[in-house]
């Protein structure tokens, strides 16, 4: 009995994966348009990951870097990290992160960390061991100008600081989304659960 | 009545056959394609040489014409280009120590070491890319996922990427809809930081919202269409299987590759 | 066995303090075609949502009560299988596109590509299709760039090219103009002549009394009436019941009230013209 519910579920995920990738895109484009120096990509795979789990979170991601990497190859090399931030976005969303104002913080500095730091390491990679492309490079190239700062060091914060400005605004954004989420959809998503039973005076007929 | 006979006449001849663009490029199997154009992408990226590099990249632009996309290509990756070596360019010079001094702008010196990393950055980037950018060019995500689908690749993930392409395209109208419509309600949309940063959340959150909602009724809708019923699928596009020759030419690809390969863990090659 | 019956059925949304539908029992034979009226939110929609098996499996909440489809209990039915005997077309024309087709003759043949039919066969069958609902010159156009109306068409089409045996429809007019939705009534009615047997939820009251064989009018929840178009429609009592009366029902009741005797309280105007015709050959 619980097994076809569980096929369900995953049925209704599924439609929603080619949205979050969407949102994603949109992001980007917004971010663009409003002249605003994020990359603003990863709301989508933040939001799927919080509100449907570990796996449709890392497609997110996945699809997103794929579907970018067709007019931006070097693109592809970035997925893992897109993949990462699906991941552990429905890994916080299971132990309530995104419903507190201090844990959200946490959560800005965690995704910055390891957006920033993977990114600094892939781009190190792919760059045969210099600095990469801007945006990282307008902070990174005259932070070893100035300081003379070891190369990689100066490329880490470069990418942390991106990184952690982007993701601050891609997380606040979310979870103004998830507090709008009418209940009735929610009760549809796996991690939905978690953003009903907040509500005190909600009585439990289910 | 004659018109019925037409129609179904017409629409047998369309799809009882293999689906073709009469061009030899765009016609190969597209994971014949994809697996010789990544080759050539990897061989230009492990061949240290500027020449032969410049060589492949030109090899590119042929292609493309071969392929009468000459003109999509050639914006795209030649616009990635330039944007790649004008931006590593400047970083370059600002990062790679030199004494071999070129010029120099207002005492910034431009050395020859800063330029040849640029140069060779450039084109370890140009000529990945390049193989990717051709090859989507070429082929129609749907043959691809065709393709994949025929090697036992799930629908469902054939489903994912081209809803998400879809998808991409209708939220993108949407948002430019929503945004023009805040502007008129008088949603600031311009001015510092903060006031952008604000102006984003009336825009993404009742885009996300609404499709939120419109995923219920799509699986509905496409539960509806035996989505999710286990049978073998028909196709009613179809595309030839490669035929003999077309997957010579991939084993050749490859075993230049290999042969590459080879030789630089050898050390015979730079 | 009943084709489709519903015993007792209580159900209640996940997160509702009210059963969206109360105490229902009710029975569809095969080849019949049932209208589905009553007042917005009266459970016309989840009544659909149940026979479909989207309820409980898809919307979650609580059922009660015996569901019989096919003469299998609804509980035991799998969700995909059931999917390919019944077919379902809803109001939003525009969530009923799937999005990964790019062309609208490609876009119907989806379903049946699902099922496996063979291409001859497929093939024939969509030209087929097209011709009846005089969609021809939207073949080869994008289905992800058509209007609404054109959409509602197309996602109908897309349905009835699978062939179900029964047939689920809740409002597919409601974005057509009145030709629009008279030729997708003639279309329900070819299909009920072919064997299937058709659900429909409609407001359009003057033609369900033209075309169904049994109305079911809903009401908080609650069958209100049910039976024979002709008995159902022809009660001046119905709306009370948020749900409407057809014009040539109207005309009749106010004939009545004026002390007009009839043979009859007519639902069409066909009826309505044959009627008075009588009465007044008298």
């Amino acid at each position: 009995m619980t097994k076809p519910k569980k096929q369900k579920m995953d049925k209704m995920v599924l439609f929603l994966i080619p949205i979050g990738v969407a949102i994603n895109f949109v992001g980007g484009q917004i971010a663009g348009n409003l002249g605003l120096p994020v990359y603003l990509d990863s709301i989508g795979t933040m939001a799927i990951g919080a509100l449907c789990g570990v796996f449709p979170g890392a497609a997110v991601g996945l699809v997103s870097n794929l579907l970018n990497a067709v007019t931006y190859p070097p693109n592809v090399f970035y997925a893992p990290i897109s993949i990462l931030i699906g991941i552990i976005s429905a890994l916080l969303s299971n132990k309530d992160y995104f419903k507190k104002v201090g844990k959200i913080i946490a959560i800005i500095a965690i995704f910055g960390l390891i957006g920033g730091g993977m990114s600094a390491v892939i781009t190190w990679i792919i760059y045969g061991f210099e600095f990469g492309v801007p945006p990282t490079s307008y902070i990174s190239v005259p932070l070893y100008k100035a300081l003379g700062l070891n190369k990689f060091l100066c490329e880490f914060i470069g990418s942390f600081c991106i990184d952690a400005f982007d993701k601050a605004i891609s997380v606040i954004i979310m979870v103004g989304i998830l507090k709008a989420i009418p209940k009735r959809t929610l009760t549809k998503l796996p991690l939905g659960e978690i953003y009903i039973k907040e509500d005190p005076d909600e009585d439990d007929d289910v | 009545m004659e018109k019925q006979v037409n129609l179904n006449d017409f629409y047998r001849k369309k799809y009882m056959t293999y689906q073709k663009k009469e061009n030899f490029v765009q016609d190969l199997n597209p994971l014949v394609k994809l697996n010789i154009l990544l080759a050539i992408g990897i061989i230009c990226v492990l061949l240290t040489d500027f020449k032969w590099r410049l060589a492949i990249c030109a090899l590119y632009y042929v292609i493309a014409f071969a392929g009468k996309k000459f003109r999509s290509f050639g914006l795209l990756f030649t616009g990635l280009a330039i944007s790649f070596l004008a931006f590593l360019s400047v970083i370059r010079q600002l990062s790679v120590e030199g004494s071999h001094v070129l010029f120099s702008i207002f005492g910034w010196k431009w050395t020859m070491e800063g330029w040849e990393s640029a140069l060779d950055m450039t084109m370890t980037l140009c000529g990945f890319s390049g193989a990717v950018i051709l090859f989507f060019t070429l082929t129609e995500m749907r043959d691809l996922m065709y393709a994949l689908e025929k090697k036992g690749v799930s629908h469902v993930t054939s489903y994912v990427i081209l809803a998400s392409m879809q998808t991409i395209t209708d939220l993108k109208k949407t948002s430019q809809t929503i945004m023009d419509s805040q502007r008129a309600r008088g949603v600031e949309t311009e001015g510092n930081l903060l006031v952008r940063v604000k102006a984003l959340v009336p825009v993404i959150s009742p885009l996300f919202l609404s499709a939120l909602t419109s995923a219920e009724e799509k699986a509905i809708s496409m539960d509806a269409r035996a989505f999710s019923v286990k049978r073998d699928h028909t196709f009613l596009r179809e595309l030839q299987p490669a035929p003999i020759y077309e997957v010579i030419l991939a084993v050749i690809v490859d075993l230049c590759l290999i042969a590459l390969i080879g030789m630089k863990i050898t050390g015979r090659l730079g | 066995m009943a084709y489709i019956e519903l015993k007792n059925v209580t159900y209640r949304y996940p997160l509702s303090k009210e059963n969206a539908l109360e105490d229902v029992n009710c029975k569809f034979e095969k080849g019949k075609f049932y209208g589905i009226i009553g007042e917005n939110g009266g459970g016309k929609t989840t009544l659909c949502n149940v026979i479909r098996g989207l309820i409980p499996q898809f919307y979650k909440g609580k059922l009660d009560g015996e569901v019989e489809i096919l003469g299998e209990e609804l509980r035991d039915w799998d969700t995909a299988e059931l999917s390919a005997k019944i077919g379902y077309v809803f109001q939003n024309p525009f969530t009923q596109i799937s999005g990964v087709k790019e062309t609208v003759f490609e876009e119907i043949a989806m379903g049946m590509e699902n099922m496996g039919v063979p291409k001859e066969e497929m093939i024939d069958k969509v030209v087929e299709i097209c011709k009846i609902l005089k969609i021809e010159e939207l073949m080869e156009k994008n289905p992800n760039e058509l209007s609404g109306g054109q959409r509602q068409r197309v996602a109908f089409a897309s349905i009835i090219a699978m062939d179900t045996e029964i047939l689920v429809i809740d409002e597919p007019t409601s974005q057509l103009d009145p030709q629009g939705t008279q030729d997708i009534f003639e279309i329900i009615s070819m299909l009920k002549k072919a064997g299937k047997t058709i659900l429909l939820v409609e407001h359009k009251i003057d033609l369900i009394a033209e075309y169904c064989d049994e109305v079911i009018v809903m009401e908080k929840g609650k069958i209100a009436f049910s039976g024979a178009v002709k008995s159902v429609l022809a009660n001046p009592e119905l709306e009370k019941h948020g749900a409407m009366i057809p014009q040539a029902a109207k005309v009749g009741h106010e004939l009545r009230k004026n002390h007009i005797e009839l043979s009859g309280i007519p639902i069409t105007i066909q009826d309505a013209v044959k009627t008075i015709k009588d009465r007044m050959g008298d």
